[in-house]
């Protein structure tokens, strides 16, 4: 018994393990994961059997399939076996405690606190999103099963955008480039493309093709039609096809009006995705979004108890529940969207962060033995 | 602006040059002089670094060109730090020509100040990339020194007992620093995608590659000093975990797609 356990914990099998590990990494950027399965069997029609064993092997999604997630395990069970050991076999010793030994205590822990905190976020942990208008008091956010109650009211007084082009930013510039940037509704970039005509590009299981790229966007009154009024950036436009299954939609997009977009086509058909115009000029005129933010205001039984402005990087916290500034709804300025988070484990994982640095200083600076013995078989050798 | 930046480009070329005669010419006064330059071209790199700064309102960290900058300064100051150490001529070329490498292409980015887009303006980022680069700092001169340790292990090398043995120093102390330094920019990373997006790891690319490097070294580490080994197998286990950081800092952005692209 002991010499299985012996073995399960020797540094040999730790390190196979850790390469392991290593290699399933690897694999897990260069193999399509997750939804990217999808978009690699619209292009490689014929992989379908390939990727089913792939997926079968739990390849396809690998850093939450059981054998890396056993893995984990398996990591945590045996440096928590050979933490334990080697620091008692410390607390025996008759020269004493070292400050190396508290260095890679702390070290090893701090692991086991950091990966504590993973497991209790995909327990407990909730992650949701709020779509919030000017206004609005809400008790309930949206999760992936339904919806979540929050136990206090979240109302949001106050929304703005600002754009770049503000005169603090006059020293940006000096040539110009331009994208097209696709976000999902939670605001987050899933694709850039190019902003070239009949560039086209797959996202999922739509596809996007640029179809008119007008510098000087306007609506000619006379006959209802859009042409460029000059050939300067003025008002940079770009018209997009966008074709999900089976329907065609067109959108314009305007780089100095991010929120702005002419659909022509309203309502359900809407595609699950915001495209950003994004052109940086040397005008002045910075076009894009600078920075967006929500007030919002927490209460409890109808009564204020917090108030803060969030942006991105600047959530709001209470109770357990944070508040991210997440997007927009580019039709319409008055809606603001969230992401609501609640992760008990963050405390763990931070503690375990800095449980980790202050041990990796101690080992490596406080007490060092880097330059003792650099030849042949160290006196920390245990094999 | 543009200037100091020139300068300190100069500057290196003239460190590389000062290092190949110190190569055909082993003279101590040689190494001095060149020691001496790499200290200037620093010191002009950090003035271009901090003018930059000034001239965006945030830390110049956060496009390919800058990072590229910085890379060459951590390389630099990770070096002056060891150079008591590592009085090597073929250590020193190899990293000036290194530099010159890394500013060279610097080149081939544009030079222009961007504005950030929301989720990069953060003090957490400047943290996390300053952090990230001096570990990647550490790994160059590691990387070095176990290239120069391998070369010095050939049988016909008539390189001395002692400068293997400074080269093995230098490479595991270096290793040690960069460890060290690349922990704290992966986790100051967890903890700014935290504040932006809610989530302190996502199992992006970059963020993903990041670890598999973390890994490499950690195994370097571990088996250095605890399985004892020395010489060849830790060199090549540096020169490993120097590739995984290439990949970590170029393969990912021209490979690979995701949350990092944009830098
Ligand atoms: C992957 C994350 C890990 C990190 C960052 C890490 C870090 C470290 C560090 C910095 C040291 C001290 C080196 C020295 O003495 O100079 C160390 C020692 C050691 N590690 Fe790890 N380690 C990790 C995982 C593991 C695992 C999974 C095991 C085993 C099951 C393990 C077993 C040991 C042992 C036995 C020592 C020697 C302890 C001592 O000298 O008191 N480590 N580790």
């Amino acid at each position: 018994m002991s010499g299985l356990i012996n073995f399960l914990t020797s540094l040999k099998l730790t390190l196979t393990v850790l390469l392991v590990i290593a290699v399933a990494c690897i694999a897990g950027t260069v193999l399509p994961q997750g939804a990217d399965v999808l978009k690699y069997l619209e292009a490689n029609p014929g992989a379908q059997s390939q990727m089913d064993l792939l997926g079968f092997l739990g390849l396809t999604n690998i850093f939450y399939c059981w054998w890396f997630i056993f893995l984990l395990c398996f990591l945590s069970l045996s440096l928590s076996i050979c933490t334990f050991r080697r620091f008692r076999g410390a607390l025996r010793r008759k020269s004493g405690l070292r400050w190396k030994d508290l260095g890679s205590l702390f070290s090893h822990i701090s692991l086991l606190l950091i990966l504590a905190g993973c497991v209790a976020r995909s327990i407990w942990g909730l992650n949701g999103y709020l779509p919030l208008r000017e206004g609005e008091t809400k008790t309930k956010f949206q999760v992936e099963t339904g919806f979540a109650e929050l136990p206090f009211e979240i109302h949001l007084e106050d929304f703005e955008i600002e754009f770049y082009g503000s005169d603090e930013d006059e020293h940006v510039q000096d040539s110009l480039s331009e994208k097209v940037v696709v976000l999902n509704h939670d605001g987050q970039v899933v694709a850039e493309m190019s902003s070239e005509l009949d560039a086209g590009q797959a996202v999922g299981p739509v596809q996007l093709k640029v179809l008119k790229r007008i510098p000087d966007f306007v609506v000619d009154t006379a006959t209802g039609g859009v042409v460029s009024r000059s050939e300067e950036m003025h008002n940079p436009a770009l018209q997009l096809e966008i074709v999900e299954g089976g329907t065609t939609n067109t959108q314009w997009l305007f780089a100095l009006y991010p929120g702005f977009n002419m659909h022509n086509k309203e309502g359900a058909d809407r595609p699950h995705l915001d495209f950003r115009y994004e052109v940086y000029v040397h005008s002045g005129s910075e076009p894009g979004v600078k920075d967006y933010k929500s007030t919002l205001v927490v209460k409890e039984d109808g009564v204020e108890v917090k108030k803060k402005t969030i942006e991105v990087n600047r959530p709001l916290s209470y109770k357990g529940y944070t508040f991210y500034q997440s997007g927009f709804n580019p039709d319409d300025h008055k809606w603001t969207s969230l992401q609501v988070v609640k992760d008990p484990g963050v405390p763990l994982v931070y503690a375990g962060f800095l449980m980790m640095i202050i041990g990796l200083a101690m080992v490596f600076y406080v007490d060092p033995n880097l330059s003792v013995d650099s030849h042949g078989g160290g006196k920390n050798s245990i094999e | 602006m543009i200037t100091a930046f020139n300068i300190s480009f100069a500057l290196c070329l003239v460190a590389l040059i000062v290092a190949f005669v110190g190569l055909l010419n082993k003279r101590e006064i040689v190494g001095r002089i060149g020691f001496g330059v790499n200290i200037l071209a620093v010191a002009a790199l950090t003035v271009y670094i901090v003018m930059r700064w000034m001239a965006a309102g945030r830390a110049p960290f956060s496009n390919m060109f800058e990072s590229l900058v910085l890379f060459a300064w951590t390389i630099l100051v990770v070096y002056i730090f060891v150079y008591k150490k590592l009085k090597l001529p073929i250590v020193t070329a190899a990293l000036s020509l290194m530099v010159v490498l890394t500013l060279a292409y610097a080149t081939t980015f544009g030079a222009d100040i961007r504005p950030l887009v929301p989720a990069l303006q953060s003090n957490w980022l400047t943290v996390h990339v300053f952090t990230c680069f001096l570990g990647y700092g550490g790994f160059a001169v590691s990387f070095i020194a176990a290239i120069s340790y391998v070369i010095a292990s050939r049988e016909n090398s008539k390189a001395a007992y002692e400068t293997k043995d400074s080269l093995e120093v230098v490479m595991a102390k270096t290793v040690a620093f960069g460890f060290l330094f690349l922990t704290v920019g992966i986790m100051t990373g967890a903890v700014w995608a935290n504040s932006a997006w809610g989530t302190y790891w996502s199992w992006d690319p970059k963020e993903t590659w990041s670890l598999v490097t973390w890994l490499v070294y950690a195994g370097f580490l571990h088996c250095r000093f605890i399985k004892g080994w020395r010489g060849q197998k830790s060199a090549w286990m540096s020169i490993l975990g120097f590739i995984s950081v290439l990949f970590t800092y170029f393969g990912v952005n021209f490979l690979l797609k995701g949350l990092h692209s944009y830098l």
